[in-house]
């Protein structure tokens, strides 16, 4: 009786281009996961700047693997449906031959390929980049606010509680910026 | 290629479609395609990543336009280390998986063809034999899958490295070459405006 293991790469092995979507899911989730426990264990990063970074790292790396599912799980189900359909002859050789699930598994390698190229660098930019001004405009409002914040004397417990709430310090959001979304 | 159009429902019909005919040269280049690993699909992303994300970024017109040179030159800066780093460290750990499972002469040497090294089809199967038992291919595509299996191993291997890499190597990295880009980008910009 085969083990987990010997059947995951048994199986790995015979669909190269399965293996090479999943793993390059997992990539975007390890890379995801070790940001985010970076963030909860970076001592240089106020509690209060944790609440606001520990949630966009996961919904970053959501949307990473999110699109990337999206787009190129259907386009190699596509390929795959399109080589065993009438549309696609090949020459000298029948469907039902090993050869042809070789060339068959081929045209899936190459979906793959292009599904990563597409939403990894095209689509989820553009996605971030929409994302992270919404993201920048309300930090920046978030601190016109308690700038606008008239010290009053006496009203303690109230203004306690706006310093409490400081927004993310920039020297933070910059740390952050530097380092996120690395792909491995 | 469309020999027939119904026209009376503006529809195309498919069977009538004449169906395109893989040529020898694209059978090889599929077939050669399915034997493609990580290190390849990490060189088709990490390229594109290059040559896409900053300009992607220098096109964002809802940010400034230093914040759109700043996160172009970072985009690019990424895309270099992550995509260096990423292929030397698969790269490394299938070579190791390789000779793991390469097949090695009476002298204990490792035998090659044409370069590149002989999978031992016997040591894969004392490893993985019985999930490739429970498959029930037949002799072509186990003979592949056999192949394939040093690329699989050391890619699972090179993810799980990649975690600390990540943070080791990558992020130092890529923050020293984006300053570094942002300098030179920073001395080309006040050159051209003393010169102009």
């Amino acid at each position: 009786m085969a083990n987990l293991g010997q059947k995951i790469i048994a199986n790995f092995a015979n669909d190269n281009a399965k293996f090479l979507f999943l793993t390059a899911a997992l990539g975007w989730f390890l890379a995801s996961a070790a940001q985010t426990f970076g963030i909860i264990t970076n001592r240089k990063i106020d509690k209060d700047d944790k609440k606001f970074l520990i949630p966009q790292e996961i919904g970053d790396g959501a949307v990473n693997i999110g699109l990337y599912a999206l787009i190129t799980a259907p386009l190699m189900n596509i390929t795959e449906k399109i080589m065993d359909s009438n549309v696609i002859s090949v020459k000298n050789l029948s469907k039902n031959t090993p050869e042809f699930e070789s060339i068959k598994g081929g045209a899936k390698v190459i979906a793959s390929f292009i599904g990563a190229v597409l939403s990894c660098n095209i689509i989820t930019p553009l996605v971030r980049n929409k994302l992270g001004t919404i993201a920048q405009k309300r930090t920046l409002q978030q601190k016109i606010n308690v700038n606008d914040y008239k010290y009053d004397p006496y009203y303690q417990p109230f203004f306690q509680k706006n310093l409490d709430r400081a927004p993310m310090k920039m020297s933070n959001y910059v740390a952050f910026t530097k380092s996120h979304g690395l792909k491995i | 290629m469309i020999s027939k159009i119904q026209s009376n429902n503006n529809t195309v019909n498919f069977r009538a479609l004449k169906p395109i005919e893989l040529g020898k040269t694209a059978q090889n280049i599929l077939s050669g395609a399915n034997n493609l690993s990580s290190v390849h699909q990490r060189i088709a992303i990490g390229t594109s990543a290059f040559l896409l994300q900053p300009l992607i970024d220098l096109r964002n017109k809802e940010v400034d336009k230093d914040t759109r040179e700043v996160s172009a030159v970072r985009s690019a800066a990424k895309a270099v280390v992550g995509t260096a780093t990423g292929i030397i460290i698969r790269d490394l750990c299938m070579k190791f998986a390789e000779f793991k499972y390469a097949k090695k002469d009476a002298m204990g040497n490792i035998m090659r063809e044409a370069g590149e090294i002989i999978i031992d089809p016997e040591k894969v199967k004392q490893s993985f034999g019985k999930g490739f038992d429970a498959l029930n291919l037949n002799p072509k595509e186990l003979a592949d899958a056999v192949k394939r299996v040093p690329a699989i191993v050391g890619t699972l291997a090179a993810l799980l490295i990649m975690v600390v890499t990540n943070f080791v190597v990558d992020a130092p990295l890529t923050n020293k070459l984006s300053e570094s880009l942002e300098k030179i980008a920073l001395k080309f910009k006040n050159g051209g405006s003393n010169n102009g």
